[in-house]
Parts: C-alpha cells; sequence; structure tokens
C-alpha cells in the first residue's frame, strides 16, 4: 500500500510541524539589547549616537509607537518577544502590581543618580514598597500655545508677557477666548472639553485616590476642574475635535493647526513635535506663555529593564547614559520632551531660541512650569478613572448630553472599574 | 424612446453612478498618496493627483519595513492557502464519499463549531501561543488556520454533485487506495472548486487583522496590515506617507484578484446559490 | 477495503478482508478528516473552555490568577456598557443590511439586464470585498472627517452644513455602516445576479401571457424566486454583522467614540482582554457574546424555518 505511507507520512510530517515549535525567543533580539519607544518620546539622534556608543553591547532601539503598551502586555503574558528596556508612559503606577517583571534598578546602582532628578518624577517611578521601576525621561509641565498672528490679526495681546497676564486664570482665558472668537469668527479657542478638564487636573495636588486607595474623584479638585470643562463647553469655546485616541485619530485637529482654526491649546511640552510635524507651514506663527491657572504637570515617560533582560548592568549603562542631564537638554532640542532633570533646564542645548516660536527660548516657560509642580500620588487606576471622566465630558460636547447625567454616568463607570480591579 | 429603451438608459446610468461612488474611495486614496499633507488639509480638498508620489513611497520604505512585512504576509497566505486545500479537500472527500462509524456525528461537530465565535478562543489561544513558544511567530498565524470547518463544508456539497460514484468504483476496482483515489481521482475533479476556495483562502488570510494584531508582537516582525496599522500609528502626522502605504499595502491583492476575477466571481454566486 | 457511497453491495468487499485488517479499515478515513479536529481541538475547543475557567478569575496574563466565581458575570450582565455595544452591534447591522440589499437588488436587476461592459461592472462592485478592510478604514476616515473630509466639502458645496460624522453618535453608526456596505454590495449583488439567472425563462414568459407587467412581475415571481438566495445573503450578512470590529476600531478609535456609539461587542471584547488585560473579563465578555449570538442564530433559523414549512404544506 504505497497510498497508505505517503499518507501516513504527510500526515505525520503535519503533525510533527504542528507540534515541534521550537520556543521562540524570550526577548525581541537574543544577543542584542532591546529598547521599545515611541515616536517622539527619545531623539532620533541621540539613539543614533548611543546605537554606535553601545554597538558593543548590542544596543538596539525600535519604535513601536501606541501599541507599546498593549504589546508590552503580551509579551509579559506570552514571556517571549519581550524587550530588554523599554518606555512606560505615565501610566507606570499600572504596572506596579507586576513589578517582579522588572529589574529594581536601586539594584543596579540609580540611587547615586538620585540627586540629579526631580524629587516628584523619581517618587513616581518608585513602587510603595520602594522598588525603583523607572528610570526617569520626560516631564510634562503644562503651558499655553497660542497663534501669535491671528492674536494679533484680532487686535488682542498677543505679546507672550501681555498674553499670560490676560490670560492669568481660567476664567480669565475663557472670557479672552470669547472676545477672540467675536472677532475670528469659525476658529476655536482650544481643542475640546477634553483639554480643559486634564489640565485642570494636572496643576491639582490631589486627583483621584489618595494612598490608602481610597476614590476622592467626588472631591473638589475633580468638580472643579469637570465644571470649568463644562463652562468652556457652554461658552463655545472648545472645537470638539474628534479624536480616537491614536495619533491619526487626530488628524481632525493636525488640519486645524494647519488652516488656523484652532488659535491656542493647553498642553504639555511634549506636543511640540507633534504640532512641529504635522503643521509645518505654520512656523513661526506659534508663541508659548504661562498656562492659565498656573503650572501644571501632565505625561511624562520612563524607562525601565525587564527582567528577562540577559545584561541588566549594561543595560542600566545606556539608560542612565541616554537619561543623563545632557542628553535630556538634546532630547528636548530635538523632539520637545521636557527634562527631568534640573540642570538640563539651563542647559545651553535646551535654551536655544526655537523659530517655529518666533525665536522664544521656549525651555524657560517650560522649565518655569516645571518648577511650580507640586507632588502628588498617581494611583495606578488614574489614567483610567481619568478617561471615565473625560468620554463623559465628549459625550456632553458632541452629543449634547446632560451633565448632571453624564456626571452620574461616569461615576458608575468608575464604580465598576474598581470593582473589577478589586478594589472596591 | 421606447419604454423599455428608456428603462434601460436608465438602469445603465444608475448602475454606472453606483460603480464610480464605489471606486471613488480608491481614486481618493490614489490622490492622497501622490500629494503633501498639506495638499490634503486644505479646503476644499484637493482633487487632483499630485506629484509626490515617489517622495512619499520613499518615505513609506524608509520608515518600515514594507518587503519584510509583504513577504510574510505572502508566506501566511500562501502556506495557509495550501494546507486548507489539502485538508479541506481530503477530509471533504472523505466525509461525501465514505461511510464510516461517526460519520454523522464527526460532521455534526463539524457543524456547531461554526457557531463558536472566534473571540471566544482568543485569549486562551494566546496563552497556548505562548507555551507553544509561537508568540509573534508566523506559525501562530498559519497552523490555527489550516483547516477550517466553511471549507470542508462547502467542499463537501461541491464533491457529492461533482465526483459521481461510478468513478470511484472504477478507482477502486483498478486497485486504488483511498489516498490514491482522492490524488488521482477526486482532486483533477474538484479543480474548479479548489481554486475557488484557494483565492478565497489567500485573501481572507492576506487580509486577517484582528488575531495578526494580537499575536504579532515583534514589531519588526510583522505581517502587512499589522504594518500598516503600525504606520498609521507611529507616523500619523505625515499623512500622505500613510496614505502612500496604504496604496502599497492594497496593490499586489487587487493584482491578484483582478487576475483571477473572472473565476472567482463566477465561484462565488455559484456557491451561495447551490449551497 | 473502503465502501463507497451508495453501497452497492454491502458484504462482498468486506468478505474479501482478513479479519485483522478489518479494525483499521476506516483508518485512513479518520486520518484524513483528522486534521481538522485536532487543529479545531487544541486552537478552539480547549480554549473554549479554558475561557471558561477564566471567566471564573481575576487575571491580568501576568500575575497570579484570582478565583472570584461568577462575579464577573454578575458584573457582565449590568454591564451597560455591554448592552451598549450589543444595542450597536444590531442597530449598525440593520443600518447596514437593509440597505445593502435593496442596493444590491438593484446592481443585479442592472447587470441582468442586457446593458454594456457588464463584466467591468462586476469587478468593479466586487472590488471593495477583496481590499483590506484596514487599509480602507484609515481611507474612509479621511472621507467622514469634520475638518478636511471630502464628504463634508461635498456638502460644503451643494449648500449644507457640514457633519461631525465622526463626532455625532448617529453619524459614527452611519460611517460604519457605509463602510460595511460598500464592501458588501458588490459581493451580494453577484449572489443575487446569480440567482435571477437561475430563474428559468419560460416562468418569465408564463407571467407575460397572464397579462402581468414588470413590476407585477418582480414581486410576484423574481422576488419569491430569489428567497432563497436572499435568505443566504442575510444570514451571511449576520454572521459578519456580529463580528463587526475593524471598520469602527480603526474609525473611531479603541474607546468607541462619542457616547460608546461605535463600541460593537468584538470591540469591547478587545478593549477589556487586549488593552486593559482583564483576561477573566474578557473571557465573560466572550461568553456573553456567544450567547447572544446563538440566540440570534435560534431567532434567524426560526424565521427561516416558518415560511418555508408553509410553502411545503401548500
Amino acid at each position: 500500500m504505497t497510498a497508505l505511507t505517503r499518507r501516513r507520512f504527510l500526515a505525520a510530517g503535519a503533525l510533527a510541524f504542528a507540534l515541534a515549535g521550537c520556543a521562540s525567543p524570550r526577548t525581541a533580539s537574543p544577543g542584542k539589547l532591546t529598547l521599545w519607544y515611541w515616536t517622539r518620546g527619545l531623539s532620533p539622534a541621540v539613539l543614533d549616537e548611543a546605537a554606535v556608543r553601545f554597538a558593543g553591547a548590542g544596543f538596539d532601539p525600535a519604535n513601536v509607537s501606541h501599541d507599546l503598551r498593549h504589546k508590552l502586555l503580551a509579551t509579559m503574558s506570552g514571556g517571549a518577544y519581550l524587550p530588554d528596556m523599554t518606555m512606560l508612559n505615565d501610566d507606570i503606577a499600572g504596572y506596579f502590581g507586576d513589578a517582579d517583571q522588572f529589574v529594581d534598578l536601586n539594584t543596579m546602582g540609580a540611587q547615586r543618580l538620585r540627586g540629579d532628578y526631580l524629587p516628584w518624577k523619581w517618587e513616581a517611578g518608585t513602587t510603595p514598597d520602594g522598588r525603583l521601576l523607572g528610570f526617569p525621561v520626560d516631564t510634562g509641565p503644562a503651558a499655553l500655545f497660542y497663534r501669535h498672528d491671528l492674536f494679533a490679526q484680532a487686535g488682542m495681546p498677543s505679546e507672550p508677557d501681555d498674553v499670560a497676564r490676560a490670560v492669568a486664570t481660567w476664567e480669565d482665558y475663557f472670557a479672552f477666548g470669547e472676545e477672540l472668537q467675536r472677532a475670528l469668527p469659525g476658529r476655536y479657542l482650544i481643542t475640546d472639553a477634553k483639554t480643559v478638564f486634564t489640565y485642570s487636573m494636572a496643576q491639582e495636588p490631589r486627583k483621584y485616590m489618595d494612598r490608602q486607595g481610597r476614590f476622592i474623584g467626588d472631591e473638589e479638585p475633580v468638580r472643579r476642574a469637570w465644571e470649568r470643562a463644562l463652562s468652556a463647553v457652554r461658552k463655545g469655546l472648545t472645537a470638539g475635535y474628534f479624536d480616537n485616541g491614536s495619533t491619526t485619530g487626530s488628524v481632525d485637529r493636525h488640519a486645524a493647526w494647519t488652516n488656523g482654526t484652532e488659535l491656542s491649546l493647553v498642553n504639555a511640552s511634549w506636543i511640540t513635535g507633534e504640532i512641529k510635524e504635522s503643521a509645518p507651514t505654520t512656523a513661526g506663527a506659534w508663541r508659548l506663555c504661562r498656562s492659565p491657572g498656573g503650572p501644571g504637570n501632565q505625561g511624562g515617560s520612563f524607562i525601565a529593564i525587564t527582567r528577562y533582560c540577559p545584561q541588566p548592568q549594561a543595560a542600566f549603562e545606556i539608560v542612565s547614559w541616554l537619561l543623563s542631564p545632557t542628553n535630556q537638554a538634546r532630547h528636548y532640542a530635538d523632539v520637545g520632551i521636557f527634562p527631568s532633570a534640573p540642570a538640563a533646564f539651563t542647559d545651553v542645548t535646551a535654551r536655544q531660541p526655537d523659530p517655529f516660536f518666533g525665536g522664544q527660548i521656549t525651555a524657560d516657560v517650560f522649565g518655569e512650569s516645571a518648577k511650580g509642580v507640586q507632588p502628588a500620588y498617581f494611583s495606578p487606576w488614574d489614567i483610567d478613572i481619568s478617561n471615565c471622566f473625560t468620554d463623559e465630558l465628549v459625550n456632553v460636547e458632541s452629543a449634547g448630553k446632560d451633565p448632571q447625567q453624564a456626571w452620574r454616568d461616569a461615576r458608575s463607570a468608575i464604580d465598576r472599574l474598581l470593582q473589577r480591579s478589586g478594589v472596591l | 424612446m421606447t419604454p423599455s429603451l428608456r428603462v434601460k438608459l436608465l438602469g445603465g446610468g444608475l448602475l454606472a453612478v453606483g460603480a464610480v461612488i464605489t471606486l471613488f474611495p480608491y481614486y481618493w486614496l490614489a490622490v492622497m498618496a501622490t500629494n503633501t499633507t498639506s495638499d490634503i488639509f486644505t479646503t476644499p480638498p484637493k482633487l487632483t493627483f499630485g506629484s509626490h508620489l515617489f517622495d512619499n513611497l520613499a518615505e513609506v520604505f524608509a520608515s518600515i519595513d514594507f518587503f519584510g512585512s509583504l513577504l510574510n504576509t505572502v508566506i501566511v497566505a500562501v502556506a495557509t492557502t495550501v494546507l486548507v486545500l489539502f485538508f479541506d479537500s481530503l477530509a471533504a472527500f472523505t466525509f461525501a464519499k465514505y461511510r464510516f462509524p461517526g460519520r454523522n456525528v464527526l460532521f455534526g461537530i463539524l457543524l456547531a463549531t461554526f457557531v463558536v465565535p472566534t473571540q471566544l478562543a482568543a485569549i486562551p489561544q494566546f496563552s497556548i501561543m505562548a507555551t507553544l513558544g509561537w508568540v509573534g511567530d508566523l506559525k501562530a498565524l498559519i497552523i490555527p488556520a489550516a483547516a477550517n470547518a466553511f471549507g470542508i463544508f462547502w467542499m463537501r456539497q461541491y464533491c457529492a454533485s461533482a465526483l459521481p460514484d461510478e468513478l470511484l468504483e472504477a478507482a477502486r476496482m483498478d486497485g486504488c487506495g483511498f489516498f490514491r483515489t482522492y490524488w488521482n481521482v477526486a482532486l483533477p475533479v474538484l479543480r474548479p472548486a479548489l481554486a475557488f476556495l484557494g483565492i478565497f483562502t489567500f485573501i481572507s488570510a492576506w487580509n486577517d487583522y484582528l488575531w495578526p494584531l494580537i499575536i504579532m508582537v515583534d514589531s519588526r516582525n510583522l505581517t502587512l496590515q499589522v504594518a500598516l496599522s503600525q504606520l498609521n500609528g507611529v507616523y500619523g502626522t505625515d499623512y500622505s506617507l500613510v496614505m502612500a502605504g496604504t496604496l502599497l499595502a492594497i496593490l499586489p491583492l487587487l493584482v491578484v484578484f483582478l487576475i483571477g476575477s473572472r473565476h472567482f466571481i463566477k465561484n462565488i454566486a455559484a456557491g451561495a446559490v447551490k449551497g | 477495503m473502503t465502501d463507497l457511497l451508495p453501497r452497492k453491495a454491502p458484504s462482498a468487499p468486506a468478505v474479501a478482508q482478513v479479519p485483522q485488517r478489518r479494525r483499521f479499515r476506516h483508518l485512513p478515513q479518520y486520518l484524513a478528516i483528522s486534521p481538522f479536529y485536532i487543529l479545531f481541538l487544541v486552537f478552539g475547543a480547549y480554549p473554549v473552555f479554558y475561557s471558561l475557567y477564566l471567566a471564573l478569575h481575576r487575571w491580568d496574563g501576568i500575575g497570579p490568577m484570582q478565583w472570584i466565581g461568577l462575579d464577573n458575570f454578575a458584573l457582565l450582565v449590568t454591564d451597560a456598557e455591554f448592552w451598549n455595544a450589543i444595542g450597536n452591534t444590531f442597530i449598525i447591522w440593520v443600518m447596514s443590511t437593509v440597505p445593502m440589499t435593496v442596493l444590491a437588488l438593484l446592481i443585479a436587476l442592472g447587470l441582468n439586464s442586457s446593458i454594456r461592459f457588464k463584466g467591468l461592472y462586476r469587478i468593479a462592485y466586487f472590488m471593495p470585498n477583496v481590499t483590506s478592510v484596514v487599509a480602507m478604514a484609515i481611507v474612509f476616515s479621511s472621507v467622514f472627517s469634520t475638518e478636511f473630509g471630502i464628504l463634508n466639502s461635498f456638502l460644503s458645496a451643494i449648500g449644507l452644513d457640514p457633519v461631525g460624522w465622526l463626532t455625532d453618535p448617529w453619524g459614527i453608526k452611519v460611517a460604519i455602516s457605509v463602510m460595511i456596505i460598500w464592501r458588501w454590495v458588490g459581493y451580494n449583488a453577484i449572489i443575487f445576479l446569480a440567482g435571477l439567472q437561475a430563474i428559468p425563462a419560460d416562468i418569465y414568459e408564463a407571467a407575460r401571457i397572464d397579462g402581468a407587467g414588470p413590476v407585477q412581475t418582480f414581486f410576484r415571481v423574481t422576488l419569491p424566486l430569489l428567497r432563497p438566495v436572499m435568505l443566504f445573503s442575510v444570514v451571511m450578512s449576520a454572521i459578519n454583522g456580529m463580528q463587526v470590529f475593524t471598520e469602527a476600531q480603526v474609525l473611531v478609535g479603541d474607546r468607541g467614540g462619542v457616547q460608546d456609539a461605535g463600541t460593537t461587542m468584538v470591540l469591547y471584547f478587545y478593549n477589556m482582554a487586549f488593552l486593559e488585560n482583564d483576561f477573566g473579563y474578557g473571557a465573560a465578555i466572550a461568553w456573553g457574546i456567544f450567547v447572544v449570538v446563538v440566540i440570534f442564530a435560534i431567532i434567524n433559523w426560526r424565521l427561516i424555518q416558518r415560511p418555508e414549512r408553509a410553502e411545503v404544506s401548500r
């Protein structure tokens, strides 16, 4: 029976193929030290230099971008293709529960560098039991970005100091905006209600949870931010651009920057690169000044070393070089992520006049904001809780949902979230 | 003008309008891929081709490993198609033409698997792939898709009607064993059905998105669809670049389709009417 | 050795064989059908049961699993977002299937008449069906964009107000439905066309002799005879409609857009399982989707069965 053997052979072959999978590597590229980062997360020039400098150790940066969190969690649960080093965003507290997946950077000698970095930033990368999970990359000091040319065209204050004085509080800012929009119909003061809420919260030292794990989102700071966002909507100051959370989700906004529909935005420094890249034709028309309501911090990232990294000490050498105060100044100059090492604030590289902002020394504006940031406690659920509030603000803004109902829905969504996570 | 001619002209006109609307997104894609991002963002939008296609394409090639992803997608699509054709036709042939204990029960189980939503298995499948060490590996895309209930069901119908028992009986008389009968007698007769199932499988494997998105975790080893979604995320500020990448990603399959379209379209219809 | 269907001489081959071989005489057949079942066991059945086990736990896929009994299911049945996702899935299904069926029928009728370029039309209408959804969703998001979208430019050009397609709960559903219609209308037109061509010409002839006009002929003759083909198309669209994911994810993002208007069942599942890494709750959602699909399938099946029985009894 030749057919039988042939068939048996084929079946056996197929089975063998199916079952004898050779194990995939634990790390993304064995023999190398991989770093996952996202676009505009680190300066390409610094990364290139590091690739040469640490070629012996096999340093190998890979841009994973907005999928990084999803991919990192997937590789951690799959135990395969893990990066040796990875950037983590301001949701770093969400990884504290799985801190054993990462190297405690204190065991690599991180303590001796501690003094070079902002204390609150260092704290934010440390787990409650004192493991240093993430090495500080950038901070997100907020400022007001605005269109100098259009402000001037409307006959409003347009020089940074004048604007800062005119929009000292959020209420001033909104009044200013109403006048501005009357002069420039069809344009909007600010992106959306979400921005107002987020950056109001960025100015608050008390966020959504306290250190005892109690929800405090019903209290004054959140209510104040919520009401402020609603008032901006009621006054018709928000454009309400569609934003699906990914970079392309913001194409409407990119288009608005390009054609001048968005007159100003309160944002952290890290958006600078995105504005420059998506609206290059507006170079020179932008200026920066102190944010309404004062200093605040929104976002800022870290680099962690995963526990599968075969040479954690070599990886730590790379990380601490990449994020040294000197190099932080270069990251800022290249992609606009603001340093977490105070020495870099005054570094000559960081303090280059920026022609995109009409020759302003942007580092001074952000540096002023960064110095005023008060330390705050971030719980592992802060980002998700904040999303519950902002999702509902979008509903009010875009779909005309009743604000009272929106608040109740946000609260019940948060309750469910905390219940699912086992906090309540 | 007779009423029937008027109806015909109207019908023809509407068909043409419909076709233009259907094809418009392709045209719009080509327009965006050949312009700069600022051109795309102007109001009213520019509706004519620009001259930046090659700049945009060059940027795509510099930004993502396009040919690597293309190669991965081709490997997955070809391997899946070959395996599906072999396993499905063999099983379909067996179900259609042979009687063996448990046949009906087994076929019933096969039909029942239709209603199991794929996402029900997605989380544990991820763990299984982790256990097998296939996370981030093309095997994770090929092996689970190597045989499917739809193909077996569809081919079985075809076998039952296209393969006369006399032919198989004659093969048996000639001393052909089971596998030889399948290989030498059944397969040639099944060729039209294989062609359809092949193109169908190839297209679905090529366009598959959710599972590759979950399992292909190595950002430098992706399939085309996932690479496209990454291009979209990483270079979102450069819209014309994203569009050039999108155009590139759909072209190969469109060419395959245009070559095989006549045959494929005919069989889609045949499958539906008979099934 | 092996039996062919139908058995011509049932006992003859068996007699010729040695008893020892009888035990294995069906082995080739079992081997032939085994690949599907092996793959299904490993990548289908086992994961399905495992997901039931998972649904009883709290697990982020990394740390240890924590047994929480039926808590996930208790949360699920009271989860407004999940019910909303079910509603969205069905609304989008109706909003896409109804216009798509009508359009497909019109196109099929057009293609069935004696017009020119039939082959080209067929290819043109069918093309969207083979084009990557991810790719075209990226294109459609620019069609529907508020700020620079081609659709809004067109609306302004003819003097209408622009619509915030992707910022309005109904706009989102319309946008997703339009994408589904665009993708499937040609496919269904081709199927309807085959159904139309299968109707024998003498039936039309008989209708004409009976004095039926074209409209009457269409509703009395053509439509009833197309019924099986249309049912096939509706069942197919139901299977696909319950799985809608990519269109929504690319158009309005992982969070589903304003008022979660674009959150379909599968998108919600993907969010919870693979973005929030709540594998336990994700598994519970998957089971919820399964139950919805089964109920829907039973209703579908009932609707298909009943009129057919009526026809048989007639």
